[in-house]
């Protein structure tokens, strides 16, 4: 799931959370988010791993926590917390 | 990331690079980490012991050294900045700049925690680190370009997209004085001449990319503490203006304090009419398109991309420049044009030229020009009027490629002034050589931590802010300082406490890797170091206290001091303030006709000599403070140039 954040500063504290989240370590490349780059500078592109591959883990939601991790750590964290949720709900639909 | 003995939070090696044969090699950085915290810890430790006293800044026996601190790479709050250490061609000693960088958890991240570069590269080079594996790559074909277009040269080179840099540009590869490193596109190691150092080496520029992660030794206790010193930043009343316009937010209170320069520092706020065209959170307000950030930053970033629509500079996108900027060149220079800071900031980042390498040179030169001091026949024909925004521009490309009369400004106000003669040497503001952007008048806590700084002249080392904090809790103030006035500005007492609990703070920063904007630095809401202590004993396991730490960054700031008197001929009179801002009193606003007493001073100076245990007369430490530091061996090697009371 890939979808652009305009209020994204680009600090990535969420991937080195999600790590943490996943394999009790920080770094970015197990991370189920990936902050990308945008060419015109105007925020990042937000991407949410959905299933795993030989680096990454998938997004879990952090179901066991109130408040996903990388959201705790976001300054503009509504639409993050938004697409969170949706990846959640459509996990939930899958199932 | 561990092998051997367990070193947490810390990558565990440390880099080493011969440019001169190509040798690259690693050693465990645990014979460092537990005495010297991180970074500029460790490269203050390996510069004392490795440098002789002969070495001189551009040969190939200096050591450049860029260090991530034991923090990054975690999510540990403010844990963005990274060090480089050197000797530096500014002051001819201790040589220390930090920045934000995606660069350093990166390199953590690939295994390590410290680069020690040493010797010079035949043809220019580049370092590629990737996952415990380095190689020097040929840099021929990006010697003389920009930072910003070597960091997309080397990111299509190396096949990605999303590498990080550190990097010169022109201005280090024609070793301008004050030439700086700069991360990516910008942020910059900007003082002290570290860029002239690089490019002395032939040097171009780094990139790192790791693939690993970096563990902490008690990951509840560690969490806990990220969380509980976040929510404490999260309350500070500096945040929300912090985040919408980082340190530009400043520019009110520094106008009813007196702390601008205006006119190479003839003045020192802005007058009303200009200040009115150059107000920077309007043009801020005006042009913002996103927001800039860094990893763990509890602001959410205080930087924003500008993208500017109409003025000279129509066009330009960048990320917008912090107060620094805004006072060294803008103000300094008296340039109306409220868009100026922002292509002025963005040449000097592309150019990697320091903005107060710039500013004070050219500052120097037309108050030069203003008196008569000197004239066209010295300037190449040029008016070096006040408010020129594009002869500004002109003089910071002259300085950085070293034409005409920008071969002569690259040396720093304090050499040029010297080249000229002529008495000019009045009108250059510096310390210890490095050209000043702090005014000194009027907050002597700031005054005395920016004068006694043993890197040169600067503001990040023991300079104390506080004092002049609009809306300050005074009753934490006094708490964090130690002392009651915290307030009270103009005040002579109690300076020396606060710059020395400064001197801690920073120190622990910039060793731990937090910037200090996220400490009680900028507001004392934010991090204290009881809160570093904690972080740092739950990540490195080292179980270590605030008294620890205040051990551990006195003992840094002395082997800075003992590696100044072994390099340098500071003493004493290189403590003090500026001749004019000594002599003139402020000429306009609030603070007008508030002068600088020098007995009072002399006083001041002579307590902060006295809490460090140093000399008054000629500021060398004393013996007997260097063996309770466990410096013996220093204070035999000061004995032996006689440089020890």
């Amino acid at each position: 799931m890939i979808f652009d954040m305009p209020g994204c500063g680009g600090c990535r504290s969420c991937e080195m959370a999600c790590s943490f989240h996943h394999v009790g370590e920080f770094g970015s490349s197990v991370s189920s988010i990936r902050i990308i780059d945008k060419e015109d500078g105007i925020g990042s592109r937000v991407l949410l791993i959905e299933e795993a591959n030989d680096q990454s883990r998938a997004c879990d939601g952090c179901q066991n926590l109130e408040l996903p991790l990388c959201v705790q750590y976001c300054k503009e964290r509504e639409p993050l917390e938004a697409m969170i949720e949706e990846l959640r709900n459509k996990a939930v639909e899958a199932t | 990331m561990v092998k051997g003995e367990d070193l947490y939070a810390c990558a565990g090696k440390i880099l080493r690079v011969n440019l001169s044969n190509g040798q690259i090699s690693t050693e465990p950085s645990w014979q460092y980490a537990k005495e010297w915290l991180g970074a500029s810890g460790i490269a203050i430790k390996v510069l004392y012991d490795e440098l002789k006293s002969w070495v001189t800044p551009y040969e190939p026996a200096n050591r450049l050294i860029f260090g991530a601190g034991p923090l990054i790479g975690t999510t540990a709050p403010g844990a963005t900045k990274i060090n480089v250490s050197t000797l530096g061609p500014m002051t001819g000693g201790w040589a220390s700049s930090c920045s934000d960088s995606h660069f350093g958890p990166q390199l953590k991240y690939a295994g390590f925690d410290s680069i020690i570069i040493e010797g010079k590269s035949h043809t220019p080079s580049y370092l590629w680190i990737h996952n415990e594996h380095a190689e020097l790559r040929d840099a021929s074909h990006l010697w003389g370009k920009t930072t910003w277009e070597t960091l997309d040269a080397i990111r299509q080179e190396l096949g990605d997209p999303s590498l990080h840099t550190v990097s010169i540009g022109p201005a280090g590869e024609n070793l301008a004085r004050g030439a700086c490193i700069i991360q990516d596109r910008g942020r910059a190691f900007g003082r002290c001449g570290v860029g002239a150092v690089m490019g002395s080496k032939n040097l171009k520029g780094i990139v790192a990319k790791g693939t690993g992660s970096i563990r902490v030794a008690d990951p509840k206790r560690f969490m806990d503490a990220v969380a509980k010193s976040r929510e404490m930043c999260q309350k500070a009343k500096s945040l929300e203006k912090m985040h919408k316009y980082g340190t530009l937010s400043l520019f009110q209170r520094k106008q009813e304090v007196c702390g601008i320069s205006y006119k190479n520092f003839q003045e020192t706020r802005i007058p009303d009419d200009v200040a009115e065209l150059i107000e920077p959170t309007r043009t801020i307000d005006k042009y913002r398109v996103g927001q800039v950030s860094f990893p763990g930053c509890t602001y959410g970033g205080c930087g924003r991309v500008l993208h500017v629509t109409d003025g000279p500079y129509a066009g330009l996108r960048t990320e917008c420049n912090q107060w620094e900027v805004f006072g060294t060149l803008q103000g300094r220079l008296a340039i109306r044009e409220p868009t100026f800071m922002l292509k002025a900031n963005a040449l000097c980042n592309q150019l990697g030229l320091d903005v107060d390498a710039a500013g004070g040179a050219i500052g120097w030169a037309m108050e030069c020009y203003q008196r008569g001091v000197i004239d066209e026949k010295d300037t190449d024909g040029l008016k070096l009027e006040w408010g020129d925004a594009a002869l500004a521009l002109d003089l910071i490309m002259k300085i950085s490629y070293r034409q005409g009369i920008g071969n002569i400004l690259a040396e720093g106000c304090a050499r040029a002034s010297d080249i000229i003669g002529r008495d000019s040497g009045y009108y250059a503001l510096h310390v210890k050589g490095q050209d000043l952007y702090e005014p000194c008048r009027g907050a002597n806590g700031w005054a005395l931590g920016t004068t006694t700084s043993t890197r040169g002249g600067g503001h990040t080392t023991g300079a104390v802010t506080i004092e002049t904090s609009p809306g300050l809790d005074i009753e934490r103030a006094a708490k964090v300082y130690g002392v009651d006035n915290v307030d009270k500005a103009q005040a002579y007492d109690g300076k020396a406490q606060m710059v020395k609990y400064v001197e801690v703070l920073t120190r622990v920063c910039n060793s731990l890797g937090v910037c200090i904007f996220n400490t009680t630095w900028h507001d004392v809401d934010n991090l204290d170091l009881p809160e570093l202590a904690e972080l740092y004993s739950a990540a490195t396991g080292r179980e270590t206290s605030v008294a620890d730490l205040e051990r551990l960054a006195i003992r840094q700031l002395n082997l800075e001091k003992a590696f100044n008197l072994r390099h340098t001929g500071f003493d004493r009179k290189d403590d003090m303030p500026t001749p004019r801002d000594l002599n003139e009193p402020i000429p306009a606003g609030d603070l007008a006709g508030w002068k600088l007493d020098e007995k009072s001073w002399n006083g001041m100076l002579d307590e902060y000599y006295d809490l460090h245990g140093w000399d008054r007369t000629t500021s060398f430490p004393k013996r007997e403070t260097l063996v309770e530091l466990g410096l013996e061996g220093v204070a035999g090697d000061l004995s032996k140039i006689g440089r020890l009371k």
